[in-house]
């Protein structure tokens, strides 16, 4: 039985673990919801594996501490139950978006990439922003390959505060950095080809003015093209191609996310804070891409704690 | 980067921020697998053998109006331009390491991991493959055997021709060359995306006169070919994909008439050409990933004319219809798994099932056609033993119709000496199966005549007739290789020196005619295991980013063959003559500015002496020897000088450029063979002068 899990784990398709997963945990909901106590209701797009792991972990951590929790998708929050002592956790600006349309009067963490905008936050309400500092990306770059000298940030509107802080981050480590603004699909791809030909590495941070699954096709294959390799914000980036990236893992976000909802029972239902932010960080490479281009990094581990200590000076 | 080009970019933003896509995804959803084992290319300092890159900059920079004209750049490569005395269809021929006549047959030929050679006669007719040289990225050149990654007939070279997927197309593309030589190439393109599809279409038609003869004369030897050729590209979801390419052709081609033989007429060649190509990408998870893939290739060659007449006394002097025409057909099925059970295991394996069928009167007499069907098991598995040790074994399977099955195994060991140096030592065993015309060509020509006027004759001239022992051609490498990073990567330097052993290949001699049918000279070809040779040499390359605006690449060839026979004459002696002892290119690229930019081509390739070319002048024994020279070297060396200088403009937010392109500014050279026979002077290359023209629009 022990090997089916582990084969399970380890060899079947993605698509299939949601069809056999996400009825088990809806399922289990169901029981959860039956019970007395407080419950917390995880919602979620099921076509995101991140999603999916994050809410898997917040589950775990918050039954350790003997909370409640059940998982459900977005498309199903009409039909959750709301109970006096329930609270939202909703993953991603999806299940956002259905709780503001489904007027869910209840607690909510919101767990979002960045800082949600046009959300007033209050006691009740706040929001776990997963995104890392962008200033983190620049000593990973430096601890992955002391010949790089200039890196290439493209910016929408969405990420030019981002590229303020990485202008200053980048001349503190001693880098080089040229910002080049995008203003239309048309400027993408001209000014990606003109970008990665003039700097050693590209940062991409999460914009999804520029990065999204319509244009990252692109800028992964016309930078490896060029052997220039991408430095990424998730590990689903690195898992598409992407070099490595800073980014904050499910596990650890749904460590953060149960802490929060256990402060927020144990303060009277009230959250400490309005926005949150992830207490650690994990390092991912693409050992593949990396071999490809023939760039040999550090282990994933090395690089964490070369960052930590460039940090630290 | 300055805060004036910060404010710069803040204040474009806030300008032109309403303008951008409204398609967004939140950054926690899933994002679509792109780069993973099957589309990832193997680094030079990691791979198991050989690899050479010729990029899209070298390709642009080297003025190359053909594929050929850029493979001049790897090292160990001839090209050559076989306007032959036997009346055949002029071709471009791409040889690595000699052995080669007009059809190139020891080396695979593949786009996009489609393998193009042709199963009847071998080698490829690069002036109608089916391909746009501007849709082409990068092409990879294996150089040495390597079955066991791209399949049968990676015998002494691989090259990869790796087109753009569609989604790096997108717009409008024009280019249009106009030259001497009636030079007239222009090709359109338009890229496209529907939601998870990518698209891409381009037109495209190469026109030009070929050659010259040495007497200044035209050669007909003039190519004009059409093309049509597409390419989707649909994201199924984050980790499947679906890739669907077809084209359609047509190459027309002047042939000369024969001098060395008394048949062909000067004609026209017909060739259509037509491919459909299905690929299945799927990642199944961070470790495994696979590929299916289907291909059908098509080509119909029309080459149908009266002969010329024949004066062959005491028969009245006749004519006869001929046709030389054939269809050929290859469909392809091929499933590769990838695995990565850990960081430091790599693992593939795979199998395929292909099916070459040739229909055709003139090269199969009896049966109108043949068919065969080829089987393959592959695996390979790259194991580093540690950071600094990496054990490459790899091995093919290989069973088609006819044949023994065969096994073509490889080893390396790499060892990094640190990130910037490493050494490799590699052997490997390839085996190259008889193309259908060496295996099963039955050739004659029937002609009706008489004698005195009323007798009537029938004549029966045997040319080429089959035998049913045919062996696949072996070939054994050895070789120590070198991949080297200086300057902070801004100098790469690779190269090798290796031993090749090559058995049992492959020539038809003339003999007596088998059949006893033939009443004209009674004698046949007639294709056998006859020679064995063996090829040691040195080969380097390098490539040097002095700064963003320069760029120069070199590479440079030392190459011996000596045949094994114990005879070594006749076409012992053809073998150790067919390459250069010495071969060079040179590539200079400079960016003055954005407006200016200029590129040098420098070529040279030593004497040597095509398997096909005249090998009669040798005139040994002649005090002084002829200006010509003596020897079965008849190809003099070759030196080749080409410039190209670009001025590049933009309008508004298209880009475009205008380029002008001076090629063989050191004279006149000839490249195949330069004492065909006593009846007309040999073709030449000379001054090609052509302007281009291209436009991008986004």
């Amino acid at each position: 039985m022990v090997s089916l899990v582990i084969r399970f784990a380890f060899s079947t398709p993605r698509w299939m673990k949601l069809i056999v997963i996400l009825p088990v945990f809806l399922l289990s909901g169901t029981y959860a919801n039956a019970g007395q106590g407080e419950h917390i209701i995880i919602t979620i797009s099921p076509n995101s594996q991140f999603q999916l792991d994050t809410a898997a972990a917040i589950r775990k951590n918050l039954e350790a501490i003997d909370i409640r929790a059940s998982i459900i998708s977005t498309e199903n929050i009409n039909a959750s139950p709301a109970y006096a002592n329930t609270a939202y956790i909703l993953i991603g600006n999806a299940a956002a978006s259905a709780y503001k349309a489904h007027e869910v009067d209840a607690p909510v963490l919101f767990i979002s990439n960045k800082k949600l905008q046009n959300t007033r936050f209050t006691s009740a309400k706040a929001n776990l922003v997963l995104e890392q500092p962008v200033c983190r990306d620049v000593p990973l770059i430096k601890a992955m390959d002391q010949d790089w000298e200039s890196i290439a940030f493209l910016s929408s509107i969405n990420s030019i505060e981002r590229a303020s802080d990485l202008t200053r981050c980048a001349i503190e480590y001693g880098f080089d950095i040229q910002v080049y603004a995008i203003t239309n699909d048309t400027d993408l791809l001209k000014t990606l080809e003109m970008a990665i030909e003039d700097n050693d590495v590209l940062l991409a941070v999460a914009d999804p003015l520029i990065y999204n699954s319509r244009t990252v096709k692109n800028i992964l294959l016309t930078s490896y093209r060029r052997r220039k390799p991408v430095i990424g914000y998730s590990d689903n980036f690195v898992d598409a191609g992407a070099i490595a990236a800073v980014y904050t893992s499910a596990n650890s976000a749904g460590e953060r996310a149960a802490q929060i909802i256990s402060d927020f029972i144990d303060n009277n239902w009230q959250f400490k804070s309005k926005v949150y932010y992830p207490t650690d960080f994990s390092v991912r490479t693409n050992y593949q891409v990396a071999k490809s281009l023939g760039i040999s990094l550090p282990d994933d581990e090395t690089l964490h704690n070369k960052i930590m200590v460039m940090e630290h000076k | 980067m300055d805060s004036n080009r910060l404010a710069f970019a803040t204040f474009m933003l806030l300008l032109g921020y309403s303008s951008i896509s409204s398609a967004v995804d939140d950054p926690l959803d899933d994002i679509p697998i792109v780069l993973s084992d099957n589309t990832l290319e193997q680094s030079p300092a990691t791979s198991p053998v050989a690899i050479s890159s010729i990029d899209r900059e070298m390709i642009e920079a080297s003025g190359a109006r053909t594929i050929p004209d850029a493979l001049r750049l790897i090292p160990g490569i001839v090209v050559g331009h076989s306007v032959n005395d036997f009346g055949d269809k002029p071709l471009l021929v791409v040889a690595y390491h000699g052995h080669s006549d007009q059809y190139s047959r020891q080396m695979n030929v593949l786009i996009d991991g489609r393998s193009i050679y042709d199963p009847l006669l071998g080698g490829v007719n690069w002036y109608n493959i089916p391909i746009a040289i501007d849709d082409i990225e990068r092409i990879e050149v294996t150089r040495g055997p390597n079955a066991s990654t791209y399949g049968s007939n990676s015998f002494q070279a691989v090259i990869n021709i790796i087109t753009r997927h569609a989604s790096e197309d997108q717009g409008h593309f024009a280019k249009v060359n106009i030259g001497n030589h009636d030079i007239f190439d222009a090709t359109y393109r338009y890229g496209g995306n529907s939601g998870d599809l990518d698209y891409r279409i381009t037109l495209a038609t190469v026109n030009d006169d070929g050659q010259d003869r040495a007497d200044g004369n035209d050669a007909n030897d003039d190519v004009s070919s059409g093309l049509i050729d597409y390419r989707l590209d649909y994201q199924i979801n984050n980790r499947n994909q679906l890739t669907y390419q077809g084209s359609y052709g047509r190459t027309d081609q002047n042939a000369e008439q024969g001098l060395r033989e008394p048949i062909k007429p000067e004609r026209v060649i017909e060739d259509t050409n037509a491919h459909q190509y299905l690929r299945w990408d799927s990642t199944i998870n961070t470790s495994q990933s696979f590929v299916v893939k289907y291909f059908f290739n098509y080509l119909d060659e029309q080459d149908e004319f009266t002969s010329r007449t024949i004066d062959m006394p005491p028969v009245d002097p006749f004519t006869f219809p001929v046709s030389l025409s054939y269809t050929s057909q290859r469909h392809n099925a091929e499933f590769t798994h990838f695995i990565n059970p850990t960081k430091s295991i790599d693992l593939v394996w795979g199998l395929s099932a292909q099916l070459d069928k040739v229909d055709s009167d003139y090269y199969f007499l009896d049966t109108g056609g043949v068919k065969r069907n080829t089987y393959r098991l592959f695996a390979n598995g790259i194991f580093e033993l540690d950071s600094r040790n990496t054990i490459d074994i790899g091995a093919l399977y290989e069973k088609s119709d006819g044949t023994d099955g065969d096994v073509s195994p490889r080893i390396a060991y790499l060892h990094h000496f640190n990130d910037m140096h490493t050494v490799r030592l590699g052997a490997s065993q390839a085996v190259r199966t008889p193309f259908l015309f060496e295996q099963d060509g039955n050739v004659a020509f029937t002609g009706e005549a008489t004698i005195g006027g009323t007798i009537p004759i029938s004549l029966y001239e045997l040319l080429y007739y089959p035998v049913n022992n045919l062996l696949t051609e072996k070939i054994t490498t050895v070789e120590l290789g070198y991949y080297g990073k200086y300057l902070q990567n801004r100098m790469l330097i690779n190269a090798r020196i290796f031993q090749d052993k090559l058995e049992d290949l492959i020539y038809a001699p003339e003999v007596p005619d088998p059949t006893g049918l033939d009443n004209v000279n009674g004698v046949a070809f007639v294709f056998d295991n006859l020679y064995k040779t063996s090829v040691q040499g040195l080969e380097a390359e390098l490539d040097y980013r002095h700064d963003r605006s320069l760029r120069i690449v070199a590479s440079g060839a030392i190459l011996n063959i000596e045949s094994e026979d114990e005879v070594r004459t006749g076409k012992s002696r053809e073998y150790e003559e067919s390459a250069p002892d010495h071969s060079f290119s040179l590539l200079a690229m400079k960016d003055f500015s954005s407006k200016y930019s200029a590129s040098l081509g420098f070529y040279y390739v030593g004497d040597m002496a095509w398997m096909d070319a005249n090998h009669n002048n040798t005139c040994e024994g002649t005090t002084p020897p002829p200006v010509s020279g003596c020897g079965y070297r008849n190809t003099r060396g070759v030196r080749k000088l080409d410039l190209r200088l670009v001025r590049n403009f933009k309008f508004g937010k298209e880009n475009a450029s205008l380029a002008l392109n001076l090629q063989n500014l050191l004279g006149e050279y000839n490249d195949y063979d330069s004492a065909p026979s006593s009846q007309a002077p040999a073709v030449e290359q000379n001054l090609i002068a052509f302007l281009e023209f291209k436009l991008k629009m986004y």
